[in-house]
């Protein structure tokens, strides 16, 4: 198979394993564990690590299996009832065991991601090897060793293990993020020289580490990707980096990775809009949202893809503005939109993160209200009546927020993005 | 809910927005600068303390002009509730 030259010599330099024909090999016992029909079935592989998904990867490439992999954390009975329906059958590695079993026939070569699940149930999208695979045409560059946060299975873990396949020297470093002292300690031991995550992420280790151990790990590229980058957290990391390259990509389960910014700057340059048969992207707007055609989308995109991304054009950069699917609190009448409101109050110094929401509320259908998180340090009996005046300076009356809850830490999803929040009802307990 | 919370909750909103508390209840809303925004929050802040929906009567809730009438009003309505 073609596919099958892309894996060999390829460094992984965690785990003693020296390349991917490697770990195919430590697969093979499970191929001749079950019945050879199976093989030839849908199957997701549930994993209770990296090594193990990173087996199950590296085996079922080399046979063209149709499969996805999938933490046994989030392998729930509901989770195994949509499975089933989906027509998958759930093979539990460390055991050795199908649990559940569907007589489906198999595509060769589907790979199936699950999606982290930040606006709701997560979704499983469908892609193949080469539509993960955006590094093909990558060149050989600089020596790196990743840090891999991402949860197992979903579509960025699957873009960091394609790096690591495709491009020489690009180790990875897989890691738990229950304990983020516990990750950068670990990640200054292993040697850690790059990092792809989320801004949460970042929010959250600023918000949590002591800046000396932050500074520790000598990091020389940060890839930024998953939600909205602001121009604060990328300062934040200038600061902290100074050495660094600061990459954000937008990518997406359903449109794979396609805008990458190194500038530096939030949003991105206007001049992508731009046609380019070089690249193996186009972007548009249309009615101020962003669509992308990519030859890397999810198998069932076959031409342009609304985002569901609002975005608006500002001189010559392009900036990210909220979802399309949240943007309106109808407050009285007026229209207040969170993304306008989180953004202000992002610039706010005392402020590491918010989330701004539709509150039901009497005699005016919704109020504005807003979940933060303060800087460490910040005293909390304040910041309701600084963080109120604030907004009224900028905002309308109506769009300033009226239900505060400060949050010690920031409500993350397993695949490290903030958690969005629907509309509350009136008699939510709130601050 | 007591009346005398409600009037905490009505001052904590004032001077979260810089304004003064009440000092008077005869104080007319428009000269305290509350506005229907600030109605609509205090009303929630009870809808959440009491845990259950106010329902407001719309004849009563236009005869509403001083503090002492919001008071009164949301004292009765959180005791329908």
């Amino acid at each position: 198979m073609r596919r099958n030259t892309h894996w060999d010599n390829r460094l992984w330099t965690v785990g003693g394993y020296r390349n991917w024909c490697e770990l195919a090999d430590l697969f093979e016992p499970h191929v001749k564990q079950y019945d050879i029909e199976f093989a030839t079935h849908r199957v997701a592989y549930v994993v209770s690590n990296h090594l193990e998904a990173l087996i199950v990867v590296a085996g079922a490439l080399r046979h063209d299996l149709d499969f996805m992999v999938i933490p046994l954390e989030r392998c729930s009975t509901p989770m195994e009832q949509r499975l089933a329906l989906a027509g998958f059958s759930v093979y539990v590695v460390c055991d050795n065991l199908f649990v559940s079993t569907v007589a489906v026939k198999g595509e060769p070569g589907r790979i199936t991601l699950i999606t982290s699940g930040t606006t709701g149930e997560p979704k499983f999208v469908e892609h193949s090897w080469l539509s993960i695979n955006t590094f093909d045409r990558v060149k050989p560059g600089a020596k790196y060793d990743w840090i891999v946060p991402y949860q197992v299975g979903t579509y960025a873990w699957f873009q960091m293990v394609a790096l690591s396949i495709s491009v020489s020297e690009q180790g990875l470093i897989p890691m738990s993020t229950n304990d983020l002292t516990h990750l950068f300690e670990e990640a200054v031991i292993a040697g850690a020289s790059a990092i792809s995550s989320t801004p949460t992420f970042w929010r959250m280790a600023f918000m949590q580490i002591e800046e000396s151990l932050i500074r520790r790990i000598r990091l020389r590229q940060i890839t930024l990707g998953g939600e909205v980058v602001d121009q604060k957290i990328l300062d934040a990391l200038r600061m902290q980096y100074p050495m660094a390259r600061v990459s954000h990509i937008f990518a997406s389960s359903e449109v794979g990775a396609c805008i990458v910014v190194n500038d530096g700057l939030a949003g991105f340059p206007a001049k992508l809009l731009q046609h380019d048969d070089t690249r193996t992207w186009q972007i548009r707007i249309d009615q101020g949202e962003l669509w992308v055609r990519s030859r890397y989308a999810a198998s069932d995109v076959i031409d342009w893809i609304n985002t569901g991304d609002l975005v608006t054009h500002n001189g010559d950069r392009i900036f990210f503005v909220g979802r399309s699917d949240q943007t309106m609190i109808n407050i009285g009448g007026n229209k207040a939109y969170p993304g306008d409101i989180e953004r202000l109050l992002l610039s706010h110094p005392n402020l590491i993160w918010c989330r701004v929401y539709a509150h039901k509320a009497p005699l005016l259908g919704y109020l504005a209200a807003a979940d933060v998180c303060l800087r460490p340090g910040c005293e909390i009996t304040e910041a309701e009546k600084i963080l109120t005046q604030y907004c009224e300076i900028h905002l309308p009356d109506y769009a300033v927020p009226r239900i505060w809850q400060f949050l010690d830490n920031i409500p993350v999803t397993d695949n490290l993005k903030a958690e969005l929040k629907c509309v509350q009802n009136r008699t939510c307990s709130a601050r | 809910m007591e009346r005398i919370k409600i009037k905490k909750m009505m001052d904590a909103i004032l001077i979260k927005l810089g304004r003064d508390a009440v000092h008077d209840e005869n104080t007319e809303l428009r000269d305290l600068g509350f506005r229907s925004l600030d109605f609509s929050e205090l009303a929630l802040r009870v809808e959440m303390e009491g845990n259950s929906e106010l329902y407001f009567d719309a004849a009563a809730l236009r005869r509403i002009r001083t503090v002492a009438d919001v008071l009164d009003f949301l004292e009765e309505a959180s005791r329908a509730a």
